[in-house]
């Protein structure tokens, strides 16, 4: 079956074109000519992961300010330009990237260039707008804070990472929002938007000569305005376990934890992969099958391996409905880590995982977009598109003495980190 | 507007041709089959849809029809429920259910050269149910649990706060398809198996293929495994009354321990395939659906900055539904906010919409179809709501021709017709009494 389904995927490898301009923008082109469209997208890498603790939520509010308007494109004409051509648009911030993207038909994707050219240089920031943007954050934040997931996930975060930026969330804290300056602002836009720290993706029904005819035009002109540091943070180191109890008016007791693991270009990352899917990956994974159809201790569990690209967490999310069920599942799920270093992995489960693996890189084409998204954040966390390919690749040799080995070295006790959530 | 955007209006848009070939494929015991031939990847989504979505729960027993769609996922008389996951996972393939007001429906994503097995699947699935009883318990417990956990969000309470006030007793659409947690425990396994009996028959589901298929290899493929069923009679849903709000009513769900107020306003709105939904849809894109460029948009979030989320929409289903105004904005802005709302639906009810407006709705819709259809998932949905509303397979050439003929005095006779002085407004807050404005609507406060 595997091997099957490994054919098809050699046959069905992408094919991506990538190049640089002399400014150091990189492009990344995926042509798909059965699509009607193209997907334009602009990544920069900016974004929690870059900012200092007083500057919390920058990255995401430049975002918001994005659409505000720039020097040709003044107000909201960038969507509005979108929209009447019958494209949507949007934009997302995460730690490592904020990333804008339009959709939009195969004959009009040139002026989606010309716009994001008009923005990566050129930018309005108007201090006016830049309050009432703010404003409309600190609602995008309370509505987080309204669910009893942002202070739960905001609690894990802070007691994961004492240091490094991974413990602040993208939105950033309310304190820091209501204080960020204009100038700040004005700053981190002038700091981050450069061609040298941005990668363009385009995705769909395009030629590549005239793609990069029409980049070139667009974006060749923008100079650099300076060298940007590539950033290295750190974290202490971490001693024994750490554990935090949050109350509020919850109807269901929740909890996170997790065990810190490794960085993306590890070694481990690969069967952290595998046992992820074996415990959590859909109503066929240990823990479902465990803990909610056959011991009904939780109404739902989810989580995984979550690296971005320095040392990440493999995690669990917990949702019981009352407490005590909360703590068993938690023992059951430390039971169960213990069973798969005791017992052989069944071949067929191995097997089942990875043919999974390999038909989701098919069915993940479906749409455009999604592709390009996946170029742009595989380039930017790991530091090549390529990843996207080899990674089915690597997950087909990772061997079950691989996976017990990834359990014994992360999942102990001096390495675990909990945040739980009781009702008041 | 600014320079560039009125130089593009000026520009006639590229002619649309819809290339949208929907094959279509009959049993002679009414099993219909629908297709969408698109050889780009080697995979086949797969789609049964039963005409028996939460809308045709009995009274008392809401949630029934989801429990039902889960149930054939539990286990087979040959397959457990880990088994039949298994077994389309073992291929790589994907299995997921979902039940919704209209129907009920099974997916499996596959790679091509596996559909044969999968439909294989299905034919078991849909037709060897086990309906253990044990099964029942553990799958109510599940969904149970979701509830009790949907309730800590703010939004949940007020979607369900809402339809139950707006739609009247009995009314299908007046509970949310997972059902309610009273409903639930009420329902027994003779429940499913009676709910399977009257709507679970060859007339009343439909297929849908989108992919890398051979169209005479499907259909003989259905042909053998689905023929020997017997069609049956379908009861239809007895609807007495329809949704029709007679005063202005404000109802304030107080919650504790939230810093914004989850705000709802809404009106009727004409069933999915109502002659008016087209227009009524151009209407709303103007107006709020069309995310920051439409007036709610550019207003209280653009404008005012009170809002991350804000917006309308109109929900398309088989029977009449709702036209709703959604947002969320700190608490202090609540009477604020709802005055902007207000004042915008009257400007559109009494100014109508501006022509440059109308000009950009046309163009988004002309040049939005290729973007709505560029996935197999987005092209079985478009399907689906062809065959449940019966819309027709020329629907999307339709759409565009409908839309090119629009006028602003047709959109303002829309406006006029659908924004009425009666609406209903829920809020979910942690606002006291004392700090909302007086209106003079029939007001109703509600603890959490």
């Amino acid at each position: 079956m595997s091997f099957l389904i490994l054919s098809l995927f050699f046959n069905s490898s992408l094919f991506v074109y990538k190049d640089s301009l002399p400014n150091g923008l990189k492009i990344l082109i995926y042509p798909d000519t059965n699509s009607e469209i193209v997907s334009c997208q602009v990544w920069y890498k900016v974004g929690s992961y870059y900012e200092p603790e007083n500057l919390t939520g920058i990255s995401h509010l430049l975002e918001h300010m994005a659409f505000k308007g720039s020097k040709n494109f003044p107000k909201n004409s960038y969507s509005e330009t979108i929209r009447a051509l019958g494209g949507i648009d949007n934009a997302f911030t995460s730690e490592l990237y904020t990333c804008y993207w339009a959709d939009i038909g195969k004959d009009y994707y040139d002026i989606v260039l010309k716009m994001e050219a008009d923005r990566m240089a050129n930018l309005a920031l108007d201090r006016k707008e830049f309050e009432t943007e703010k404003r409309v954050v600190m609602e995008e934040r309370r509505l987080g804070e309204n669910t009893p997931y942002s202070p739960l996930w905001e609690g894990f975060g802070l007691i994961s990472y004492f240091l490094h930026p991974y413990r602040q969330p993208v939105i950033g804290w309310m304190p820091i929002l209501e204080r960020l300056t204009y100038e700040d602002l004005v700053n981190w836009y002038k700091n981050y938007y450069q061609p040298n720290n941005a990668i363009i993706v385009l995705s769909g029904n395009v030629k590549i000569d005239e793609a990069m005819k029409k980049i070139k035009k667009y974006f060749g002109k923008i100079k650099k305005r300076t060298d940007i540091k590539e950033r290295k943070p750190f974290d202490l180191p971490i001693t024994g376990e750490r554990r935090i109890i949050l109350k509020r008016e919850v109807k269901t007791p929740m909890m996170i934890f997790g065990y810190k693991t490794c960085a993306i270009n590890d070694q481990d990352f690969y069967p952290l992969e595998v046992l992820e899917k074996i415990l959590l990956w859909g109503k066929t994974s240990r823990l479902y099958q465990k803990l909610i159809n056959e011991k009904n201790l939780l109404v739902s569990i989810s989580g995984g391996s979550d690296i971005q690209k320095d040392t990440g967490i493999f995690y669990f999310f917990l949702v019981a409905e009352d407490t005590s069920k909360l703590f068993l599942a938690e023992k059951e799920i430390e039971k169960e880590l213990e069973n798969i270093i005791n017992e052989k992995i069944k071949e067929e489960e191995l097997n089942r995982i990875k043919t999974r693996i390999l038909a989701e890189y098919v069915f993940q084409r479906e749409r455009v977009r999604s592709i390009g998204f996946v170029l742009g954040s595989n380039e930017i966390a790991t530091g090549s598109y390529k990843f996207y390919e080899e990674y089915p690749k690597r997950i087909e040799q990772v061997k079950e003495e691989e996976i017990k080995e990834v359990i014994k070295k992360y999942f102990h006790k001096d390495n675990k980190i909990s945040a739980i959530l009781l009702p008041k | 507007m600014n320079i560039f955007l009125t130089f593009l209006l000026l520009i006639n848009l590229k002619e649309v041709e819809i290339k949208f070939p929907i094959t279509a494929d009959s049993l002679e015991n009414g099993l219909k089959i629908y297709g969408y031939i698109d050889n780009k990847l080697p995979m086949v989504r797969l789609r049964v849809v039963i005409k028996a979505g939460s809308s045709y729960d009995p009274v008392g027993k809401e949630g029934l029809a989801n429990l039902v769609i889960n149930m054939l996922l539990r286990g087979t008389k040959y397959r457990s429920y880990e088994e039949i996951y298994n077994f389309v996972e073992n291929f790589g393939g994907r299995l997921e259910s979902q039940c919704d007001y209209d129907f009920s429906q099974i997916e499996i994503v596959t790679l091509s050269q596996y559909l044969d097995t999968m439909l294989f699947l299905i034919r078991e699935i849909l037709t060897m149910p086990k309906f253990a009883n044990e099964d029942l318990i553990k799958l109510k417990t599940e969904i149970l649990g979701r509830i009790k956990t949907s309730e800590n969000f703010p939004s949940y309470l007020l979607t369900k706060e809402f339809i139950k006030n707006f739609y009247p007793k009995d009314y299908p659409y007046r509970h949310l398809p997972e059902g309610e947690i009273n409903s639930l425990e009420k329902i027994e396994i003779s429940d499913i198996k009676n709910f399977y009996e009257t709507y679970y028959h060859p007339n009343n589901y439909f297929f849908i293929l989108v992919g890398d298929f051979a169209k005479e290899k499907v259909k003989d493929k259905i042909d053998k495994l689905f023929s020997n069923l017997e069609k049956k009679e379908i009861p239809k849903l007895n609807i007495e009354s329809f949704p029709k709000i007679e005063k202005r009513k404000m109802i304030i769900v107080k919650k504790r321990n939230i810093n914004q107020s989850y705000i709802l306003l809404g009106f009727e709105a004409p069933s999915g395939n109502h002659p008016d939904v087209i227009p009524l849809r151009v209407m709303n894109f103007i107006f709020g659906g069309g995310a920051l460029n439409s007036r709610l948009g550019k207003l209280i979030r653009e404008k005012e900055g009170l809002a991350y989320d804000v917006g309308s929409y109109f929900t398309r289903r088989v029977y009449p539904s709702q036209f709703i105004c959604d947002m969320q904005t700190e608490i202090k802005n609540t009477d604020y906010a709802i005055d902007l709302i207000l004042e915008e639906l009257k400007n559109l009810k009494e100014k109508g919409i501006k022509r440059d407006e109308l000009e950009q709705a046309k163009r988004f819709y002309f040049g939005n179809i290729p973007i709505s259809i560029d996935s197999y998932s987005d092209k079985a949905n478009i399907i689906r709501e062809i065959i449940l509303l019966d819309l027709g397979f020329d629907y999307l050439s339709h759409l565009l021709s409908e839309i090119k003929d629009l006028t602003c005095e047709k959109i303002n006779k829309i406006a006029k017709e659908y924004i009425k002085d009666n609406f209903l407004l829920v809020i979910v807050s942690n606002i006291e009494k004392e700090n909302l404005k007086v209106r003079d609507w029939e007001v109703e406060f509600i603890e959490r």
